[in-house]
């Protein structure tokens, strides 16, 4: 993946860096058009050193590129420094990115909100150019008429690892669910052979039973004509009247 | 004795890719056989052995066995085999005029074991072709073992083990069975119609079935280990605070993916969707009902056919 070995040129750098000449690095960084991901950035130690000093505000600016949205950044707008252009529209990509995460089908409203985008027009350039050629969206539809935005896969955000059990939960859900299907179908399985073989087995008692009762028929038949010989046309008569 | 080949192995380094094709061409004709000779069709009598010639390509070190044809032979009186070798090189010629890049690599014939007779046949087919590979297959099905009857045997320049004079032995030749797509799919369909002798729906819905039940297995053996490492990282992050100190540095990247991948889930749960599932689920229940209704109006129909013939009150009478 590119975003990959990009972050990695990016952590190479800030290794070496350190203190002012890593403020740069992270403004470049959150810049980047093809970086989504920041959790390696924030594990390098001498970016974790920044916490510390003056330099704190570009940690928790990193911070905000790897885990917040647009709205942190308005509430906290004062602590932080100022974003360049190139910054903000990451920073609005991120937050769509987080609101996908959450529902699949996102209506412009919210979104105008969210992102503080002014006309219909607007935000759907927006999606179109920055959300859908960029690749963070990785697959969904803009539906005009309903007014939404409908994901079916996006690029997923940094991790917290407070978030892993979470994760570990849902992903747990999905196995079972899955051992459960494969259990109803191999119950159909079953089910379907055995009452293929009993719909067989019944067909076949069926016509065993229809045979016998022909058989008897002609016997009684052959038997009824070797006594018409003999003149019992009167008993014929009397078992048809029955 | 030649018959001890089943210890030896080949050291000539050839590869032998054998293609089903020849399997079935094989067993078709030995079962062919089998049914059209009154006497060996009883159970329990011997199968009269077939024989025929591998045909297939040679490139390198790996030799293709693609096809074959069967070879008329006839049983002389003391159990030798004698092959019809003036038809045995007609099919050939005719064989290469339809496929040019195909060979005779080799023979095949059916048995449980190759003996002397296989060994002097080996030796008439090896004056027509050079180097010949001898397949044998046995027709004896035995439901225990797991892997195909059948054996590729080398001929190999071997002191004889009693009479210390070389001679040609037997020695088995390592094979493995090697498909193309096309292959795949026409040997998939032959072996799931041939055992009823005919795909009932009911079979061929439980084979649909299988094959969903097989993929969706493996889709979730790979969730279970993605699965397992997160749990192990949650532990990891449990007890010894940042995760990183640990053996295992947060894995940044994966994480994202799995977490893209988790968040689309349910994968469909909207409104409209649930409401065309639903109606088409209705539609299909309704359908099937419609059909059983009818079907019973129909059997109800008929017995009253039946009745009213059976048991006319006309008085007059039927004739049988």
């Amino acid at each position: 993946m590119d975003q990959d070995t990009k972050i990695q040129q990016y952590v190479l750098l800030a290794k070496g860096a350190r203190g002012r000449g890593l403020t740069d690095l992270i403004a470049t960084a959150s810049a980047d058009p093809a970086i989504f991901g920041f959790g390696e950035l924030l594990d390098v130690p001498s970016i974790k050193e920044l916490q510390g000093t003056d330099l704190a505000p570009h940690y928790a600016l990193l911070q905000l590129f790897a885990y917040g949205t647009w709205a942190d950044y308005l509430a906290n707008a004062g602590s932080l420094p100022p974003l360049s252009p190139a910054q903000q529209l990451k920073l609005k990509q991120l937050t769509v990115a987080s609101l996908a995460a959450c529902d699949k089908v996102l209506p412009y409203a919210r979104l105008q909100s969210a992102l503080q985008i002014g006309s219909v027009r607007e935000l759907e350039d927006f999606l179109i150019n920055h959300c859908f050629y960029s690749g963070l969206v990785a697959a969904g539809k803009l539906d005009q008429k309903q007014g939404c935005l409908q994901v079916y896969d996006v690029l997923g955000r940094d991790v917290r690892p407070e978030q892993l059990p979470e994760l570990t939960r849902r992903m747990g859900a999905w196995i079972s669910a899955g051992e459960e299907l494969l259990r109803a179908i191999e119950g159909r399985v079953s089910y379907t052979s055995s009452a293929a073989e009993a719909a067989r087995a019944h067909r076949e008692e069926l016509e065993a039973r229809v045979e016998e009762v022909k058989r008897n028929i002609k016997a009684e038949a052959r038997a009824n004509d070797a006594l018409l010989d003999e003149g019992s046309l009167l008993d014929m008569m009397e078992e048809e009247r029955l | 004795m030649d018959t001890d080949a089943a210890t030896r192995q080949s050291t000539s380094g050839l590869e032998w890719k054998l293609h089903p094709l020849v399997l079935i061409n094989i067993s078709d004709h030995h079962t062919r056989t089998r049914a059209n000779t009154p006497a060996a069709s009883a159970p329990g009598a011997p199968a009269p052995a077939v024989m025929g010639c591998l045909l297939g390509s040679q490139s390198g070190r790996s030799v293709d066995i693609r096809n074959s044809f069967e070879v008329r032979y006839t049983t002389g009186a003391d159990g030798s085999i004698e092959v019809d070798i003036a038809f045995l090189l007609k099919k050939q010629e005719q064989y290469k005029q339809v496929f040019k890049q195909l060979d005779v690599v080799g023979w095949y014939a059916t048995g449980s074991a190759a003996s002397e007779a296989h060994m002097a046949c080996h030796r008439r087919i090896s004056e027509v072709v050079e180097g010949p590979v001898f397949l044998l297959l046995d027709p004896a099905v035995d439901h225990s073992r797991k892997d195909l009857p059948v054996t590729l045997y080398e001929t190999e320049l071997h002191l004889a083990a009693d009479s210390g004079a070389p001679g040609l032995m037997f020695v088995r030749a390592p094979y493995t069975i090697e498909t193309s797509d096309a292959e795949r799919i026409g040997v998939d369909q032959v072996a799931r119609i041939l055992p009823s002798g005919r795909a009932t729906g009911s079979e061929q819905f439980s084979a649909q079935l299988a094959s969903l039940h097989s993929a969706i297995k493996m889709l979730l053996e790979r969730l279970r280990l993605v699965h397992g490492a997160l749990g192990r990282l949650t532990a990891a992050g449990a007890e010894g605070g940042a995760a990183a100190a640990g053996a295992v540095p947060y894995p940044h990247s994966l994480l994202r993916q799995v977490s893209s991948l988790i968040n689309s889930l349910p994968a469909c749960d909207t409104e409209a969707f649930n409401r065309e599932y639903l109606t088409e689920y209705n539609d299909t229940l309704l359908t099937l009902y419609l059909a059983a209704m009818t079907r019973g109006t129909h059997t109800a129909n008929e017995m009253v056919d039946k009745f009213c013939l059976a048991y006319d009150k006309g008085g007059r009478r039927r004739g049988i």
